[in-house]
């Protein structure tokens, strides 16, 4: 997903396998010269697996047991209700299973475009308009014959010769009509038949099977069977077979030298089974089943390619023209017409249900997220968010105070901060840049943070040690308030000093940029809040050049200036009964917990913007 | 004509400011340069923010004859709900016996419809976030918590199902909202699908 910059993604720590232990001392990133050996072990944002391991903290779950991070690799999904997403109906699991996973009502997609179409009665109100009803109402009276309509791209299942006599259970409908209008039998109809043809067949002779010249079976010859009679044809086929087989019927054992060696015919599994169970082969050998012969016409299931099929195919497709072919798109969407090369051979697409599901953490099973099982409820009955857990941060540009590289200063310091005529989409190379980090604490108590950074990011292209950005936080360690409402601070002395404090530094903060002067110091914070701090980064962005044509890293984010970020987080927080006791009542100390030390630590990116390329 | 609350109604007559906006009484902020047509038709919840350019077709109420029947509210929206610049909320017609019908468009709570958009539905919910130059088709039905993405084309009648994420020509749906969607703004921001009451009081006339 691509974010507006600047942005902040969240590495899940189970990306990191071995790399980070909890013992690893976040300040063996530090700058310090730029240690090689310690190159390996941060974060490396260009990697293309970071892309798996990176998400914005929205996407991102809290387990209160393991106190770690949760991302959609360490958790597990479970379906709590199906739905349609078109009509919203809900589908019980064992309708899911007996019907499968489409809606089994009237939504369909449009096998062209895919929006959803619409039924549409031929004949719109004919003569049922009365004169007291509703103009509202009188528009909902269509009288049939229906078709589907797509309100996008106007197809219409006209186009196929497809009608229904109902303007409801269009699937069902569906289901009985071919392409081109012709009514298939019901599958009771079917299966009647099948086995009136089997029977004729086994109280005749053999030689009725090399020729199945019974008159149903030219009758057929003019619609080839679809996929699905296919499939239920070779299903009773083999039904039936597994019983002449096991029944040790006599006709079974004629073809016993046709299909012996078939790979799944029972003869050779049980000729395998006699090979590896020592114990059951003697005994078994003897009554071994009789061996099944293969399908051999269509009404057992084998499709017959005639000479001129594909001559047929290639010849309409010569004649109507590339629009009338299907793109693979259409094809994948619904196993119906994964066969179809013509736009004519497209069925309407019934629509995929969508689900409600969820989450467990994959270590601890318990549950993350839980919502409501209904459709039409958007609640949640658990719902542990990481950003309520985790420090969320924020980056924005702030005009460098002083040039530090080596272009020119910059022309002109408004008077606020923030600078709004830094284009994060074309960031001078090679030029200093002052950024803002804000650290929010969702947390009931205050927590103590630690960043660290590599001091050079990862390069932006391989070989290309120019392109890699100098980092530098001036505050590497700072504490940040808790959060909580904002009535307790005002209940709170000690709190409300260190807020009138704030506001001071505030206000001189603003003071001192009206002239120019506020300058970032090293291991000092910026600016301070209830629930937040801010401390300055100093980048000193790479220089780029223009992407190579022949490399193929030189994608759309070959420029992309990206910082990995360590975030180590430390707090004291109460632990058994008390834990949701509120901090008016902590503060006031009535209630005394055991205290529990906690950290957590993760990796971050923050994705400052774009360098601007230098020819 | 009976209305729940005349409060309600956007009017004129509020308190109005020199500036960009009129406020009214019940906080609504509408833009001197935004066009509103049929006003008596449209009902604001308050706190609602019509930006510049804004084309509210309030004048295509039900049936022609039916301007005096009780309920011929053609637009409502619900409170905090942004218009952005350059929008159209044109209530769906169909054409029956030679008549044309117009069906009232419902906007809920926290709906953010981003600039240059055209819209048609017949109800979008609450906490949706529409992105700029989309076209949302006649009688179309967002659910709560979607996303619907830059430029998305939503044909006619098509029902966005509740926490997803829609996108393209035409549209169709791309992924799911995350759990915490709208759920991290601080005090002082504004997220997608989350409240929009910051945004709301950002805009001054």
């Amino acid at each position: 997903m691509a974010l507006p910059f600047p942005y902040t993604y969240f590495a899940c720590p189970c990306t990191e396998t071995t790399s980070f232990s909890s013992t690893t001392d976040p300040y063996s990133t530090e700058p310090a010269g730029g240690a090689a050996e310690d190159e390996e072990s941060t974060f490396h944002s260009q990697s293309p697996r970071a892309n798996y391991a990176l998400y914005p903290l929205e996407h991102l779950l809290y387990c209160e047991d393991c106190h770690q991070i949760r991302c959609p690799r360490c958790w597990v999904e479970e379906i709590m209700t199906w739905y349609c997403p078109s009509c919203l109906f809900e589908y019980a699991n064992s309708m899911v299973k007996s019907d499968g996973n489409r809606c089994t009502r009237s939504c369909f997609n449009c096998p062209l475009c895919m929006s959803n179409l619409s039924i549409v009665g031929q004949n719109e109100e004919t003569d049922k308009a009365q004169e007291g009803s509703h103009p509202l109402d009188k528009g909902q009276q269509a009288t049939g014959p229906y078709f589907l309509h797509c309100p996008y791209c106007s197809w219409s299942s006209v186009e196929i010769g497809i009608q229904f006599d109902k303007g409801k259970e269009i699937y069902d409908q569906l289901q009985r009509i071919k392409n081109g209008g012709r009514v298939v039998m019901s599958q009771k109809d079917k299966e009647r038949e099948q086995l009136k043809l089997r029977r004729q067949v086994s109280r005749g002779s053999i030689s009725q099977f090399e020729e199945p010249e019974t008159p149903k079976a030219t009758e057929k010859e003019s619609y080839p069977p679809d996929d699905r009679d296919l499939f239920a044809n070779l299903n009773a086929f083999y039904k039936s077979q597994i019983l002449e087989s096991t029944g040790g019927s006599a006709l079974g054992g004629a073809f016993g030298a046709l299909s012996d060696y078939g790979i799944s015919s029972p003869g050779t599994l049980s000729r395998i089974m006699s090979m590896y169970g020592s114990n059951l082969g003697p005994k078994r050998g003897k009554d071994k089943p009789a061996p099944m012969r293969e399908a051999q016409s269509e009404m057992e299931g084998v499709r017959l390619t005639k000479d001129n099929d594909e001559e047929k195919i290639v010849e309409s497709m010569q004649q109507m023209g590339w629009d009338a072919t299907t793109s693979q798109e259409q094809r994948r969407e619904h196993p119906d017409n994964m066969d179809a090369t013509l736009v004519s051979d497209l069925r309407p697409v019934p629509t995929l249900l969508r689900t409600k599901r969820s989450k467990r953490c994959r270590t601890c099973r318990h549950i993350l997220v839980r919502p409501e099982p209904k459709v039409a409820s958007t609640r949640y009955k658990i719902r542990l968010l990481a950003l309520n857990y985790i420090p969320s941060l924020r980056l924005r540009p702030l005009t460098a105070p002083a040039a530090l590289g080596t272009g020119t200063p910059t022309s002109s310091v408004t008077a606020s901060s923030i600078a709004s005529s830094v284009s994060l989409d074309a960031i001078p190379p090679a030029r200093s840049l002052s950024l803002l980090l804000t650290v929010h604490n969702p947390l009931f108590d205050p927590i103590k943070v630690t960043l660290a950074t590599p001091s050079l990011t990862p390069p932006l292209r391989p070989n290309a040690p120019a392109s890699r950005s100098r980092v530098t936080i001036l505050c590497p360690q700072f504490e940040v308030g808790a959060s909580g409402d904002v009535w307790d601070e005002a209940l709170d002395v000690g709190a409300k000093e260190s807020r009138e404090k704030s506001i001071k530094d505030a206000a001189a903060a603003l003071e001192s940029n009206a002239s120019g002067q506020k300058q970032a110091e090293a291991g000092k914070v910026w600016e301070r809040g209830r629930n937040w701090t801010s401390v300055v980064l100093e980048v000193l962005p790479g220089v780029v050049n223009s992407p190579v044509p022949t490399a193929r890293f030189a994608g759309e984010d070959a420029n992309v200036l990206e910082i990995p970020l360590y975030v180590r987080i430390e707090y004291e927080t109460e632990t058994g009964p008390g834990e949701g006791a509120s901090a008016v009542e902590r503060a006031a100390g009535g209630i005394k917990e055991r205290k529990e030390q906690r950290e957590l630590e993760y990796w971050c990116v923050l994705g400052v913007g774009r360098i601007a390329q230098t020819a | 004509m009976s209305r729940p609350s005349a409060g309600n109604r956007k009017s004129t007559a509020g308190r109005s400011i020199k500036g960009e906006y009129i406020e009214t009484d019940t906080g609504n902020k509408v833009s001197r340069r935004a066009k509103i047509e049929g006003t008596p038709n449209i009902m604001l919840a308050g706190r609602t923010v019509i930006m510049a350019d804004v084309h509210l077709r309030g004048d295509l109420h039900r049936t022609a004859d039916s301007a005096t029947s009780s309920s011929n509210t053609t637009i409502s929206m619900g409170k905090y709900t942004v218009i952005a610049t350059g929008c159209t909320i044109h209530p769906p017609s169909r054409l029956s016996r030679g008549i044309m019908h117009f069906y009232p468009v419902k906007i809920g709570d926290h709906v953010y419809i981003g600039p240059e958009c055209h819209v048609s539905s017949i109800s979008i919910a609450s906490h949706v976030h529409i992105g700029p130059r989309c076209v949302l088709g006649p009688f179309s039905i967002v659910k709560e918590n979607v996303r619907i993405l830059d430029g998305a084309v939503v044909p006619q009648g098509m029902v966005i199902p509740p926490g997803v994420v829609v996108g393209g020509s035409p549209a169709r749906v791309v992924g799911e909202v995350p759990e915490g969607w709208g759920a991290s703004g601080r005090a002082g921001e504004t997220v997608e699908g989350g409240e929009l009451r910051e945004l709301v009081r950002s805009i001054r006339g």
